[in-house]
């Protein structure tokens, strides 16, 4: 009991503070950064999202790792929930949950608009909010939603983690080719004098391979979490 | 030449992927190709480097360094990267004869060799948030990879509590970006000054190091360490208690200069003091050896933050010395700790018996890790212990609380001792890789004890004036032995209940949450001497 109040009591002191904190905060604010992607980020990086511009230019070697820790994600958790010798005992949890036939013939429907979308949105990454990761969490959906219309469709599943690694070394080729062409690692490979045009083309090989890896990883995930399903 | 830095870090990495995507016996020895590509490049760099100061930080996409991202080195991460090839050459070498085949172990192990790399260079702040997430994150899956119920937890636990941590560490980069517009820790360390407002400046530091007192197990909230370095096979343990968990450490150093408080310096010796002592207390009561020897990294951490948070110049390199020396002797009671639990198949240090008959030779390598750490001439414990004596000797009092800890350690690895005495029919089952992995880390035990000054010269570019090896210090050696053989007969081995208490004591996760909650709140009642 004690316990609770203190913590009320210290937790209430330090919102007082986070507050007070956030007024002079306004005295001091800087716009560096804002006001330099504002103004340069079209013509450095050829995009006209100030978001994938940063992600997939300014700061590729973040955009890297953070690709990097779902690529981790999704082999640790496959490592988890693979267990030796009980391939056989598992069931898929959809062989027991009787799915309505509506559910089905919607996702019909549906399957073909949520591809499209996914895609869309990854290949605007650079002109239009979204992008690789976002883009890639819907396709993932759409890939996921098969599972409605068909359990057995998604079979194949070590070749799903074998092709997303490959898509990370892919990834990992594409951004390091500025090395021949431009001298400096993890930028545009095409070099500055070209047009726009030409030189999204950059951005929009990099957000499909982001796009495709991250809907890969997520369709194992939870593809893996569906196979544990209890016995 | 310039990139070396970025190969660095991408060779493991790649390769790592290669072994992950083959899955073959043969490939897996590409582990070992690619601990020697990076240390021969490493090596090449570290001279290119000495010619040529002026390309120490490269700007990654070649844009303005307030935009892009910058890796750079200097003394402090060229020294940890040398004893992080160091220490992952001697795990690979240790672990491979179990995980020849186990290729996702392989992939896991070097995909963090690769982030830490990276985590050591980074001159980011936002770049140093996503590798420390990598780096819990890859740590608690290898914490898991046994797969019994007890890792699970355990890696759970670490996963969850060091997540907490590092969201303290976004809120204050958070307000450093508003502040400064950028994220570039030279940037900021230049234009700090300016800011002439101490909460704002002081909420920033306090957020930040909330994370990172969690990262490296702090004294109120270390209770996540001693369950993962437990839980964890034992090369992991090894490479968990030298390395990673000094990544929180490094980091302190980075963002302590940063910020240049001086407010807070004493705060985090009276803190180290606590972790060391608690940390001790523990490993006092425990009877695992696993456990006792995690508990040991707390206390170590206590006082290499104790030298680390001290303006005397010879003290801060004493702590610095010790980070090195603590992962070497500490990896190295790990792996011997792990060949003693295999062939006994016990982990109770009152049950083990007879080790010297068992298995002479890896008992010789124990002895001198043990040596190493409670601190005997000639080993290169009693070197950076020295080096952080050296500059409390005036203040009689502190000098006192170091010999108390002092004493807690020897007391405690007496009774480790225990297991090399008495019979034992069971055969000893070391590898030959495993014996040369502890050669290796043993010998450099004995060579960086007696050798300092050449490494201090050439990693630090600091002449440490003192001399070290007079009568003075290994009298109080001694002395320190004597006293805690005796403490040890007398107290600790009539396991009385206090120590019983101690070692039943279970914190909840729930306590854990609200000693953050505490450490977070005294860390502002203190800040309130400078406002």
């Amino acid at each position: 009991m004690i316990k609770k109040i203190s913590l009320l009591i210290i937790l209430f002191i330090m919102l007082i503070l986070f507050i007070q904190m956030q007024f002079d905060l306004k005295g001091y604010l800087n716009y560096f950064s804002h006001e330099y992607f504002l103004s340069h980020t079209y013509k450095d990086t050829a995009s006209s999202n100030i978001v994938t511009g940063i992600y997939l230019d300014y700061r590729l070697f973040d955009s890297i790792f953070e690709a990097s820790i779902l690529l981790i994600v999704v082999s640790g958790i496959v490592y988890m929930t693979t267990k030796e010798g009980e391939e056989n005992e598992r069931v898929f949890i959809f062989e027991k949950v009787k799915i309505s036939n509506l559910l089905t013939i919607l996702s019909r429907v549906l399957y073909p608009f949520m591809l499209m979308f996914g895609v869309y949105i990854i290949i605007h990454g650079h002109l239009s909010p979204g992008g690789g990761f976002q883009g890639g969490a819907i396709l993932a959906t759409a890939v996921l939603i098969t599972y409605y219309i068909d359990p057995d469709k998604i079979t194949k599943f070590s070749l799903i983690i074998f092709l997303e690694k490959l898509l990370f070394i892919s990834i990992l080729i594409i951004s390091s080719l500025s090395l021949l062409t431009k001298n400096v690692l993890f930028t545009n490979f095409i070099p500055n004098q070209t047009s726009n045009t030409y030189r999204s083309i950059f951005l929009i090989l990099l957000n499909l391979l982001i796009g495709i890896k991250v809907s890969l990883g997520l369709v194992s995930i939870f593809s893996s979490f569906l196979k544990e399903g209890r016995s | 030449m310039e990139y070396i830095p970025l190969y660095l870090i991408f060779i493991p990495i790649i390769s790592s992927m290669i072994i992950y995507l083959f899955n073959l016996r043969i490939i897996n020895y590409l582990i070992f190709i690619t601990q020697a590509t990076i240390s021969v490049l490493m090596i090449k760099y570290f001279l290119f480097i000495n010619k040529n100061p002026q390309f120490a930080s490269i700007t990654i996409g070649g844009w303005d360094k307030r935009i892009g991202i910058e890796l750079k080195n200097d003394v402090y991460s060229i020294a940890f990267i040398f004893l992080t090839i160091f220490i992952w050459t001697i795990v690979s070498i240790y672990c491979f004869d179990k995980r020849k085949n186990d290729a996702k172990f392989l992939f896991f192990l070097l995909f963090l060799e690769g982030a830490f790399l990276a985590l050591l260079q980074t001159n980011d702040l936002f770049n140093l948030f996503v590798l420390i997430e990598i780096i819990s994150i890859i740590s608690t899956i290898l914490i898991i990879f046994k797969k019994d119920g007890f890792a699970v937890r355990a890696g759970l636990y670490y996963l969850l509590f060091n997540s907490i941590g590092s969201i303290f560490y976004l809120l204050g980069m958070i307000i450093i970006y508003n502040i400064f517009g950028t994220l570039n820790i030279d940037v900021i360390k230049h234009h700090i000054h300016l800011i002439d407002n101490d909460l704002i400046i002081h909420a920033a530091f306090i957020l930040m190091m909330s994370a990172i007192g969690v990262k490296s197990a702090l004294f109120p909230v270390f209770t996540w360490l001693p369950k993962a370095h437990g839980a964890a096979p034992s090369s992991i343990s090894a490479l968990l208690s030298g390395l990673i968990v000094k990544s929180g450490l490094y980091v302190m150093i980075k963002v302590d200069h940063l910020f240049n408080l001086y407010t807070f310096k004493e705060y985090f010796f009276i803190l180290g003091f606590f972790s060391a002592i608690i940390g001790i207390l523990f490993a006092l009561s425990q009877k695992d050896i696993k456990q006792i020897l995690a508990y040991h990294t707390i206390s170590q951490i206590g006082i290499i933050l104790m030298g680390l948070s001290t303006i005397n110049q010879i003290t801060f390199y004493g702590g610095l010395y010790h980070i090195i020396n603590h992962a070497l002797f500490k990896s190295l009671l790990f792996l011997g700790a792990g060949m003693i639990i295999r062939t006994y198949n016990i982990r109770r240090v009152t049950e083990i018996r007879g080790v010297f008959k068992t298995m002479p030779l890896t008992s010789i390598f124990i002895i001198v890790g043990m040596l190493s750490i409670t601190g005997a001439p000639f080993f290169n414990g009693f070197i950076s212990k020295s080096l952080i004596v050296h500059g409390l000797k005036e203040q009689t009092f502190i000098y006192f609380l170091f010999f108390i800890i002092n004493i807690g350690t020897a007391t405690s690895f007496i009774k480790f001792s225990q297991i090399f005495f008495g019979k034992s029919k069971l055969k000893g089952q070391a590898t030959i890789n495993e014996k040369i992995a502890l050669f290796i880390l043993s010998i450099a035990c004995i060579t960086l004890g007696l050798h300092f000054n050449y490494f201090n010269q050439y990693l630090f570019h600091v002449e440490s004036p003192v001399v070290i090896l007079d009568l003075y210090n290994i009298m109080t050696y001694f002395i320190t032995i004597i006293i805690g053989f005796i403490l040890y007969q007398t107290i600790i081995k009539k396991d009385y209940l206090v120590f019983k208490k101690i070692r039943h004591m279970h914190i909840t996760f729930e306590t854990t949450n609200y000693l953050l909650v505490l450490y977070i709140f005294t860390m502002i009642l203190w800040s309130f001497k400078a406002l």
